[in-house]
């Protein structure tokens, strides 16, 4: 894919991040200059900073391991798609369940009360743009080497990332885009126990990628349910920051209360006998509870999960 | 129990389920009426997990 003209290039120090303003159909390309770091990522609308990167929605469709070609998108109810993933290598090893470094996480662990960590990195950066310590949300991870075990525990190993490795990450729409170096390697395996730089380029939208970010949006933003400010009951920002419920106040949850109606479903003799035996099994409350059931888990399967919305086609590269 | 009794069973479903089954008999392949399709996806779901309805009963695993 052709993208248009290098517009800004710049090198960010260990350890450092940069808020940089990215506009629809540009491209960002974050490069090892010598390898072995990792970096953490985060991304917020330019145009409404509530509107954010949410990697935790992106995890139902995309697993915890983002890889080229997948769609990030931003935090429901909007949930538009965010960022393409234009280019990775086959091996670069992503991570959107661990949480970005913190302080505290050296204090406890390692007893230092002053050391480089992803969340006041991040946090420092964005301070530019007014945007305070809260607003620093969780990471895109990348070069990020972790295993995730059965029981949901985790260790680091061994950063496998090569001088020269990049990933293009392409704006579907207006937005900050904060990549930043991983203020844990040096004291922990994350980047294999020294701190480098990365490089950060900035390319101009061209007509390829431009389409493609209008085609992303053609095809995955037109969900009736990706909700606007104007759509929220609450529109304004919350400028003070202690909690009070407002008076008066009357919930409006969607489809409240459920309603139920019973449905007569006739059943054979041997239907309704696999029925009971499932009941006094323990599969369900009772004969109805496992039909039902039954009947769901037929359906869900009956309708594979779409992924596609979730994913560029290679023909629109 | 013989296959050839035919027993009503009255099944709950809140206005999104129904909705879903409703879909389901737009598509026209699992019934005419709603019971019809609960029915047809029970019985492939039971299929599915390797029950043997029998017009005697039914047997296989309970879980």
């Amino acid at each position: 894919m052709e993208y248009g003209l290098r517009r800004l290039r710049f090198v960010l120090q260990p350890v450092s991040a940069k808020g940089v303003p990215v506009y629809r159909g540009e491209v960002m390309r974050i490069r090892q200059v010598l390898g072995e770091q990792c970096v953490d990522f985060n991304a917020f609308s330019l145009a409404d900073y509530k509107e954010y990167m949410d990697v935790s929605a992106c995890r139902p469709t995309l697993g915890f391991r983002p890889c080229k070609l997948d769609i990030i998108y931003s935090n429901p109810p909007r949930f538009r798609p965010m960022l393409g993933i234009v280019e990775m290598p086959d091996d670069c090893a992503t991570d959107i369940l661990g949480k970005s470094c913190h302080a505290t996480l050296f204090e406890i662990a390692q007893g230092f009360t002053a050391h480089t960590n992803c969340q006041d990195t991040i946090s420092e950066a964005i301070a530019e743009y007014n945007l305070t310590p809260d607003d620093v949300h969780h990471s895109l991870n990348f070069w990020m080497n972790s295993e995730w075990d059965s029981r949901g525990r985790y260790e680091i190993v061994r950063n496998s990332a090569r001088a020269g490795d990049y990933v293009d990450l392409l704006a579907c729409f207006d937005q900050l885009m904060v990549p930043a170096i991983c203020g844990s390697g040096d004291t922990m395996l994350t980047s294999n126990f020294s701190f480098k730089p990365i490089e950060i380029e900035v390319f101009a939208a061209s007509a390829a990628t431009s389409r493609l970010a209008d085609r992303i949006m053609e095809r995955s933003g037109r969900y009736q349910t990706q909700r606007t400010v104007d759509q929220f009951r609450v529109k304004s920002i919350k400028s003070d920051r202690r909690l009070a419920p407002v008076p008066g106040f009357q919930p409006k949850f969607v489809n409240f209360p459920l309603e139920t109606i019973e449905v007569e479903v006739p059943l054979s003799g041997a239907e309704y006998d696999a029925a009971e035996r499932l009941a006094a099994a323990g599969f369900g409350r009772d004969v109805a509870d496992v039909v039902r059931k039954g009947f769901m888990l037929w359906r869900s399967s009956r309708r594979p999960r779409n992924r596609d919305w979730s994913r560029i086609p290679v023909a629109w590269l | 129990m013989s296959d050839e009794t035919v027993i009503v069973v009255r099944v709950g479903f809140n206005q999104q389920q129904r909705e879903l089954i409703e879909r389901t008999r737009k598509e026209g392949d699992a019934g005419s009426t709603d019971g019809e399709v609960i029915r047809f996806g029970f019985a492939r779901w039971l299929e599915s997990e390797g029950w043997c309805l029998h017009h005697d009963g039914a047997s296989g695993s309970a879980l």
